[in-house]
């Protein structure tokens, strides 16, 4: 059976690196992920096979072939700063998580070395993807490393064409809801 | 046909089409190759590194970035190694050392030949003015 993941395009910080992993998974494996999209404010940000909680940690646990870990720990350190630090609109507290990446990202061409991207970048790309303030700093290269690492990821369509799948999936929800109204509308 | 070349094609990274700025790239890097000016060149390689992780700027390595880091390994081993002050040369290199080192373990270089690298080594912010 299929994971179920539930992204909301209305959340105040859009699950874009839970999309971005579950695009990886079905991109390793076509079908391994059924990503739906909900329109709530209330509802929360993602949800994967009806949990809530920790829900990129555990989309990366569920395919163990697509995101190999070589060391769990630092990635479990890299989801908690993209999950608190690098969302934040606190412009200060913000630069300071920024450099700190940037440190990271002096002689490493992925977060944790090596030589392929792991679970720790797509959680902080993913995480800076959905943070408004951003886009402007990467831009204006104030963290050279940063601005290179993530323009890296630009490259890759498993990333940079996740927010288009959104926008495009809320656009077929709006539209699909509109319809049934007119419906309505007629019926009375 | 070097060694590293024929290494580098047994890894199957797939080479997509360039566009019109990769080509400029590939092109520029390949004409430093021709000319062996790849020494002099290496402040300019570090600026291009600096905001671009390979240099076609692609998303994964490509021959030209196989060609030319055959050349700059031995240069940086000696930047690292003719030095008092590491931290100066990482500082001034740290774009080169970070390329050259994917590279060197992509290609799978013995350890006797790679350049020794301290990824935690402190190193001064980078700002551009």
């Amino acid at each position: 059976m299929s994971a179920t993941l539930v992204i909301n395009g209305k959340a105040p910080v859009v699950a874009y690196a839970d999309l971005i992993a579950a695009r990886i998974a079905n991109n390793a494996k076509p079908e391994s992920v059924k990503v739906e999209f909900v329109d709530d404010k209330k509802a929360a940000p993602s949800t994967f096979n009806g949990s809530t909680e920790n829900t990129f940690q555990a989309i990366v646990d569920a395919f163990p072939q697509v995101f190999i870990d070589s060391n769990k720990e630092e990635t479990a350190k890299w989801i908690k700063i993209a999950n608190e630090e690098l969302v934040i609109k606190n412009f200060q507290k913000l630069s300071q998580s920024l450099e700190h990446l940037d440190t990271q990202l002096n002689l490493r061409t992925f977060i944790l070395g090596g030589l392929h991207y792991t679970a720790a970048d797509v959680a902080c790309w993913g995480a800076l993807r959905s943070n408004g303030m951003v886009g402007s700093i990467i831009k204006n290269k104030v963290d050279v490393n940063v601005s290179r690492w993530y323009t890296l990821f630009e490259l890759d369509p498993l990333f940079h064409e996740a927010h288009e799948s959104l926008t495009k999936s809320l656009q077929e929800l709006k539209k699909a809801a509109t319809s049934g109204k007119k419906k309505e509308v007629h019926k009375a | 046909m070097s060694d590293l070349i024929t290494k580098f094609k047994t890894l199957s990274i797939s080479s997509p089409a360039l566009s019109r700025e990769q080509n400029a790239f590939n092109t520029q890097w390949q004409s430093v190759l021709k000319s062996g000016q790849v020494e002099q060149q290496l402040d300019q390689m570090n600026l291009f590194l600096r905001d671009n992780t390979f240099l076609v700027s692609t998303l994964q390595p490509t021959e030209t970035d196989v060609e030319v880091f055959e050349a700059v390994l031995p240069l940086s081993k000696q930047l690292v190694s003719s030095t008092k002050d590491v931290k100066d040369v990482y500082a001034k290199y740290r774009h080169v050392f970070r390329w050259v080192d994917y590279l060197q373990n992509l290609l799978a270089v013995p350890s006797g030949d790679q350049l020794t690298l301290n990824h935690d080594l402190e190193l001064p912010r980078e700002i551009i003015e």
